[in-house]
């Protein structure tokens, strides 16, 4: 007898296929009847013995027998407490898809919850209880006491937590699944701050240098007017900020993209380029020292046709592929710059003035002596006289450049490769193939002057960059 | 609105109405990293979570989260980086999660408040608090919970947060950046470049799949927006557009427990998942002069099998000792970006990435809460990109660890 519900109850008489809502108790039941309850319903079952069901929220149970000989009920799933007193007639007994559970003593006060995966616990209160599992193994349970039991088998029957400790056990668990989720929530917000650091890696601007301090790299690009670019690197150490930059003036307005104009910055092979440089100036500066490389009256000259053969080109810096091409025999167009001055800290250091320039030999015989190349201005003091030494020490690891000049001063250009994670690396060989290695690796030049009273300019650039534009010697 | 008077009312409660249970987490571990052939030193994880649920009657709890982090020893979860084997993390994370659960419905209410700060010290000139990668992270947002059938549900969350990198802006836009009176910068540079506003929408549900099969899907879409970080034009210049980001993310999982004999349980768990980010910020790469647009842009699955074992007793009270057997395979996807070549030549194809990694977890209990954790790991990430001068795509790692943990 079904005698009282509250929520949603349904009711599936034995042999019919549909469910039916309870709208009024009490309902009577018979043998095969089920019954089963949505979420926070329940409902309250009389049997014939005077045993009590209650039949908690979404939960299901079969009445398999409510006889003269014995009382049964099948939970399938879900909550059901039971109150039994024995009857010396009729057997009462508690059924689920992993226990059978049988009245022992002469009252019983017990509470079954069918789990995901048929597995059942139950909590005696009061009374004695028989339990078997599938397996035939049985035990008698006592007041007071819990048992868990699956497809398995039976586990062992421990002390049953006080309603008081029961109830903090069943809090506890809930907030251990909030802190659950409250931990995977801070790990998916915490993703976008790794994706955020792991572009910012991939796109090299930031990284460690071969003194294992951190350098941060910006590169970007002007385009000051239409037959002009303007390359800016920007390298931070620590707190201080270094920058190389580099400006050409193209002979002609320059497309959108830049990379033919730029694939023909190194000079071109066959023919004369389409795109060469009028002028240039190039910047490297610690924020207090500086080195400015400036060009102008730039033309490209046939360097292997020229009647020098001193300049002759035999390798070509390709940008598309990276790599040095061979190009000896070939016509081989490069730009060559009338003027042209170093300057370190703001003074002249080198230079030449001529026009119409055709071989490096003369650019080398208009050397500057007397008046400043760019600007023509007179010179406080003839210029001291350059003499240039090239070295690859430490096994080729390395390539320094010591410009002497005869008045004692220096620049020294150290360039060297690093891999990734600051150790250094070897490019390995000398010219073209030290510059074609480098461009395999992280870059790494150090500026020192005899004018930079101990400090030094670190620039970390793309090799790329310098070796296109022929800035590297 | 009563029943939010009536929440007000309840968590202005004197102490003695309120109980209190709190939830620990203690761990101690020892152990190296390995990257490509190269060792850490043995280095030393730690970290604690205290949260002292509050219960306020029946109906409402309040969960608040303290936990702090030291990592001494990197992870093969952490970013390879700088490709350095040296990494020191701190983080502090404070939270408070509210849980409204009015008596007989299915339905719980769940705001909730967070804020983290994360310290990285990757290089040993970085000190702590000064480390280039240190983000803030504060976030709130709520929760509905519908249990459709205990303990299964299904959850709607919706999410404001913050991420800001304060030690990060760029190098563009540093004051005085002239060089002999012609500046260096772009208009419109921004500064804190990195740092973002989140939108988070997420639906989350489980339920039972078979008798013994459970499976559980979530789907979560973000905005992203990068208020200071303007969108990069063709020719490698910014627009007054700021940088906009759509992430959206899919997981799908079964679970299955068996049970050899009383004392050996095994969970078996397969997780599929999906994500896509859309970005309208390009790249102009002025070294090699090249425009890709929608660089951001990737998609990424991934699949993780696992396997628990539980041997010992099961019940309350009881605590089995716990083998976990973890693997991942992952492949991404650059829909818009090049693959390069180790000089950096771009080639015609897109760039992918793609890795795996396999785990054991061992946790032995001993004395009370108190267990031994024997952690290791194994990963190798692969890629098309051959261009490697400052972000590794190809490498293989692998971490240990081993300590104690505490846990209730």
């Amino acid at each position: 007898m079904l005698r009282e519900v509250s929520g949603v109850v349904q009711v599936q008489n034995r042999g019919a296929e549909g469910w039916v809502l309870v709208r009024r108790v009490p309902l009577p039941l018979s043998a095969g009847d089920r019954v089963r309850t949505g979420y926070g319903a329940r409902a309250v079952l009389d049997c014939s013995d005077g045993s009590r069901l209650e039949l908690g929220g979404s939960a299901a149970m079969t009445l398999v027998e409510d006889s003269r000989y014995r009382v049964a009920v099948e939970l399938e799933g879900g909550p059901l407490k039971a109150e039994a007193k024995a009857d010396p007639l009729r057997s009462f007994q508690l059924r689920t898809p992993a226990a059978l559970a049988t009245l022992r003593g002469a009252k019983v006060e017990v509470s079954l919850e069918v789990r995901l995966g048929g597995r059942t616990v139950i909590d005696l209160h009061k009374g004695l209880l028989g339990v078997e599992d599938r397996h035939g193994a049985a035990v008698l349970l006592h007041p007071n006491e819990r048992l868990e039991v699956d497809a398995a088998g039976m586990g062992r029957a421990d002390p049953l937590p006080a309603p008081r400790e029961r109830r903090r056990l069943r809090f506890h668990e809930l907030m251990q699944r909030e802190l659950a989720l409250d931990q995977a929530q801070d790990i998916e917000q915490s993703a976008a701050a790794r994706e955020i650091k792991l572009a910012e890696y991939q796109q090299g601007k930031a990284f460690i240098d071969l003194n294992g301090v951190r350098v941060r790299v910006e590169e970007f690009m002007l385009r000051p007017a239409a037959d002009q670019f303007k390359l800016v690197v920007l390298n931070g150490h620590g707190s201080s900020l270094g920058y190389f930059y580099s400006q050409g003036t193209f002979n002609r307005n320059l497309p959108a993209d830049l990379s033919v104009p730029f694939s023909q910055l190194a000079g071109r092979s066959g023919t004369a380029p389409d795109y060469w440089l009028t002028a240039f100036q190039t910047g490297r500066s610690n924020g207090v020292d500086s080195v400015v490389e400036m060009g102008q009256g730039g033309h490209p000259v046939d360097l292997n046709g020229n009647a020098e053969p001193g300049d002759d080109v035999a390798w070509l810096f390709d940008r598309d592929s990276g790599a040095y091409v061979s190009v000896a025999g070939q016509p081989v167009f490069q730009t060559l710059f009338d003027r042209y001055g170093l300057y370190v800290n703001g003074g002249l250091k080198h230079g030449w003035s001529g026009v119409n320039l055709q071989s490096r030999e003369a650019q080398q015989a208009a050397l500057s002596t007397t008046n400043d190349p760019i600007t023509g201005a007179l010179l406080p003091g003839l210029l001291p006289v350059r003499g240039v030494n090239t070295t690859y020490p430490s096994g080729g690891a390395e390539q320094l450049v010591t410009e002497s000049y005869n008045d004692g001063t220096f620049i020294q250009w150290r360039n060297r490769a690093f891999d990734f994670g600051g150790a250094a690396a070897v490019p390995g060989g000398a010219g073209p193939a030290f510059k074609a290695g480098l461009a395999r690796w992280g870059f790494q030049q150090t500026i020192t002057a005899s004018e930079f009273g101990g400090r030094s300019i670190d620039l970390v650039i793309a090799p790329k960059v310098l070796l296109q534009s022929e800035l590297l010697p | 609105m009563r029943r939010l008077l009536a929440l007000a009312w309840i968590l202005a409660a004197p102490a003695g109405a309120v109980e209190v249970d709190t939830l620990f987490k203690a761990q101690v571990l020892g152990g190296q990293y390995f990257f490509s052939g190269q060792k850490s030193d043995l280095a030393g994880n730690a970290s604690v979570l205290a949260a002292p649920a509050l219960k306020f009657g029946e109906e409402f709890a309040l969960l608040p989260v303290a936990q702090a982090s030291y990592q001494g020893a990197k992870r093969i979860v952490d970013l390879a980086g700088a490709g350095t084997l040296f990494q020191e993390q701190m983080d502090y994370r404070a939270a408070a999660r509210a849980v409204w659960a009015p008596r007989d419905s299915p339905w719980r209410l769940k705001p909730s408040f967070t804020y983290k700060y994360e310290l990285l010290k990757e290089t040993k000139d970085e000190d702590w608090g000064g480390g280039l990668f240190d983000y803030q992270k504060w976030s709130f947002g709520t929760e509905a919970e519908y249990v459709w059938r205990e303990p299964f549900s299904w959850r709607l969350g919706v999410d404001y947060y913050e991420v800001s990198f304060p030690n990060y802006t760029s190098l563009e836009s540093q004051a005085a950046l002239q060089f002999q009176g012609q500046s260096l910068a772009r208009e419109l540079v921004g500064d804190h470049v990195l740092d973002t506003q989140n939108v988070g929408v997420s639906l989350a549900l489980d339920g039972p799949l078979h008798e013994r099969v459970t499976w559980e899907g979530s789907a979560a879409v973000t905005y992203r927006r990068f208020p200071r970080q303007r969108v990069v034009d063709s020719v490698g210049g910014l627009t007054g557009d700021s940088r906009q980001d759509v992430y959206t993310a899919a997981r799908l999982a079964a679970r299955m427990p068996a049970e050899l004999n009383r004392d050996l349980r095994v969970l078996g768990a397969l997780e599929l998942g999906f994500a896509y980010n859309a970005s309208d910020q390009n790249s102009y790469d002025a070294a090699g002069v090249r425009y890709t647009p929608y660089y951001y842009n990737y998609g990424e699955w991934r699949l993780e099998p696992s396997l628990k074992f539980l041997a010992g007793p099961q019940g309350p009270g009881t605590r089995p000792m716990v083998l976990e057997l973890t693997g991942s395979w992952w492949r991404r996807r650059y829909p818009y970006r090049t693959a390069q070549d180790a000089a950096g030549a771009y080639g015609n194809g897109g760039l992918h990435t793609a890795g795996w990694s396999v785990g054991a977890n061992l946790s032995y209990p001993m004395l009370r809460r108190w267990s031994l954790v024997l952690d290791a790991r194994l990963a190798r990430t692969s890629s098309n990109q051959d261009f490697e001068q400052f972000y590794r795509y190809n490498y293989s790692s692998a971490n240990y660890l081993f300590g104690v943990s505490y846990e209730y």
